[in-house]
């Protein structure tokens, strides 16, 4: 059973004129068991298509379940999830301690205790029982985070959680994120527009792009489905005359000429050159970073 | 549910500075305004004792202050302040964008019951305590100046109950009422300045339907006095006026005009609760939570 099945939904705000799409079209299974990331540039939809996982808004078409229950008719289901959307919110005037004792009795939860162990967690006892309104943005994350874990949810679902954290807070956060899925079984579904975090964390992850997932699957995969060949010859632009007809050039730099192609390619390409009188210094398979990667699945050089 | 309760109640009462100011406002004051008359009077027995009985004329019988205190929050002072204090409990929610946590653990409908139900138990608590803090200080200043407060027999304790029940459960009435506007202008104006605002302006215009009556007869031939019949404000003033055993003056009543009987202006009441709640909930149920 997925942890997470989205089928078909859409989100549209406003009405004629005014009519945005938040969301166009996604469809999306994730795995028990994993991190899944979310990437997008700012405005993508990945909040909007998180809330609507939560029941917070309701999708204009398509249906989502969670644990295979339909968020919509079965809210119960919402038990098992725990999550932090669009930063930590909290009742300012109340401590960190009282606002997850709050939490825990909205909850129903018994064991008080678990209080202590998740502010341990986050390394927030010693400021628990100050005001909320009194703690950093980094802190205020950190309460957010204890109160996603504050009654051992199956299922996380986080927007941006390392916002505001400093280095070692990023790293904090990714080793326990990572720890609750290697060690304890538990399935993490977290947006970012962070490459360098979606990369260290993630085990499979989906791009959205104005409304619509352009590319999903295990980001090894997709780091290397696309391969490309860095070509050293001279000169490099008679080499790019003879190899284009062939293989697309990616572009040409000082590195060398860069051409989507396999492993495989490299005798054909070798030979190609070789014979029109070409000199070879190198031929090596290149990996695209998840930057150059992203980039060009969003419609390339889009700021993030 | 009584973790439920209780984690709405840690909120309300968590926010001190509201609450000081917005609830425990009403039985504070009724402390120290009782206090304070209590220290002149004995001051007064102390000094001039022939000056006691200027201090008499405020007192009526043993009921007296139990009961007056009660009209309190159903003037437009107390109401404003009551419309104050739910806005910070509604629309707090939007502004500081707690509702994503609450709602995701619990039904909206289960929330949204659970706010009304425990402001409702608040703001009665504060108001019991402010009556018996100006009924137990209008009966020891009694016994200071020397006032007879008449007596305390079964009979009269019996009607001082039914009046008092009768008193708290219109001014519970109108407070909810108010308390229903609010959680409806909270789900609009998704902040405490614009409920406010939009509060008041629903519970303080509501009785300018009678301008609307006016016009309706002047302009347009119609009439549409029936619609005010259905207001809170009309339906109030007709139970107060039935208990008080005023005759009835209802502006612009046509001739032959019957006020309704106190059990339909009580029913009516009541129906504006139910349907003020109900549509609440039925909104909250409904609403896109994007904050």
């Amino acid at each position: 059973m997925h942890a997470i099945e989205i089928t078909d939904i859409a989100k549209i705000y406003g009405k004629g004129k005014r009519r945005i799409h938040a969301v166009k079209k996604i469809n999306l299974n994730i795995e028990q068991g994993q991190v899944y990331g979310l990437l997008g540039p700012n405005g993508a939809g990945k909040t909007t298509a998180m809330r609507m996982m939560l029941n917070l808004i309701r999708p204009t078409q398509g249906n989502i379940k969670i644990y295979g229950q339909d968020v919509r008719q079965n809210h119960d289901i919402l038990r098992r999830v725990g999550m932090m959307i669009e930063g930590a919110s909290f009742y300012p005037y109340l401590t960190g301690r009282k606002n997850l004792i709050l939490l825990a009795r909205t909850h129903g939860l018994a064991d008080m205790k678990r209080i202590d162990t998740v502010l341990e967690i986050v390394k927030l006892s010693d400021r628990a029982d100050q005001r909320f309104g009194t703690y950093s943005m980094g802190m205020k994350q950190r309460l957010g985070l204890a109160g996603a874990l504050l009654h051992d949810p199956d299922l996380l679902i986080l927007d941006e959680p390392t916002n505001g954290l400093d280095p070692n807070g990023i790293l904090e956060m990714r080793l326990l994120l990572r720890d609750l899925v290697d060690n304890h079984g538990k399935t993490v579904c977290f947006s970012s527009h962070t490459l360098s975090e979606v990369e260290r964390l993630c085990d499979n992850l989906a791009i959205i792009h104005k409304g619509e997932i352009v590319r999903e699957g295990n980001i090894n995969s997709l780091l290397t489905e696309q391969t490309q060949l860095r070509i050293k010859a001279r000169p490099s632009e008679k080499a790019s005359a003879v190899l284009s007809p062939q293989w697309h050039i990616g572009k040409i730099t000082d590195d060398g000429l860069f051409l989507e192609a396999t492993a495989d390619d490299a005798p054909h390409i070798a030979r190609a050159l070789v014979n029109n009188g070409l000199d070879i210094y190198e031929i090596t398979p290149y990996r695209q970073s998840l930057e150059a990667f992203f980039l060009d699945v969003t419609s390339g050089g889009e700021q993030l | 549910m009584t973790a439920l309760f209780r984690a709405e109640w840690l909120k309300l009462a968590g926010n001190r500075w509201a609450v000081t100011f917005f609830v425990w406002i009403f039985p504070i004051s009724a402390l120290f305004l009782s206090i304070g008359a209590i220290v002149i009077a004995l001051f007064t027995a102390a000094g001039s004792p022939e000056n006691l009985s200027d201090m008499a004329q405020f007192l009526t019988n043993w009921q007296g202050g139990f009961l007056s205190a009660w009209a309190f929050p159903n003037s437009d002072l107390g109401r404003f302040t009551i419309i104050i204090f739910t806005a910070i409990v509604f629309a707090g929610e939007y502004q500081h964008g707690t509702w994503k946590n609450l709602i995701t653990r619990r039904p909206r409908w289960v929330i949204m019951l659970n706010k009304f139900f425990t402001l409702g138990v608040f703001i009665t608590i504060a108001f019991v305590m402010m009556s018996i803090f100006v009924g137990i200080g209008s009966i020891v200043l009694a016994q200071i100046v020397g006032y007879n407060m008449g007596v305390f027999d079964a009979d009269t304790f019996g009607k001082f109950i039914r009046d008092i029940t009768s008193q708290m459960a219109l001014t519970l009435v109108t407070t909810f009422i108010a308390t229903g506007y609010t959680a409806l202008a909270a789900m609009y104006t998704k902040n405490i300045i614009g409920t406010i605002f939009t509060s008041l302006l629903i519970t303080l215009g509501e009785p300018s339907v009678l301008l609307l009556v006016s016009l309706g007869r002047s302009l347009l031939s119609i009439d549409l006095f029936p619609l005010y019949l259905l207001t809170p404000t009309y339906n109030f003033s007709n139970i107060r006026n039935a208990e008080m055993g005023y005759e009835a003056f209802v502006p612009l009543a046509p001739e032959g005009f019957v006020p309704f009987s106190v059990t339909i202006s009580w029913l009516i009441l009541i129906g504006w609760i139910v349907f003020l709640v109900s549509l609440s909930i039925r909104n909250f149920t409904s609403q896109d939570i994007t904050a």
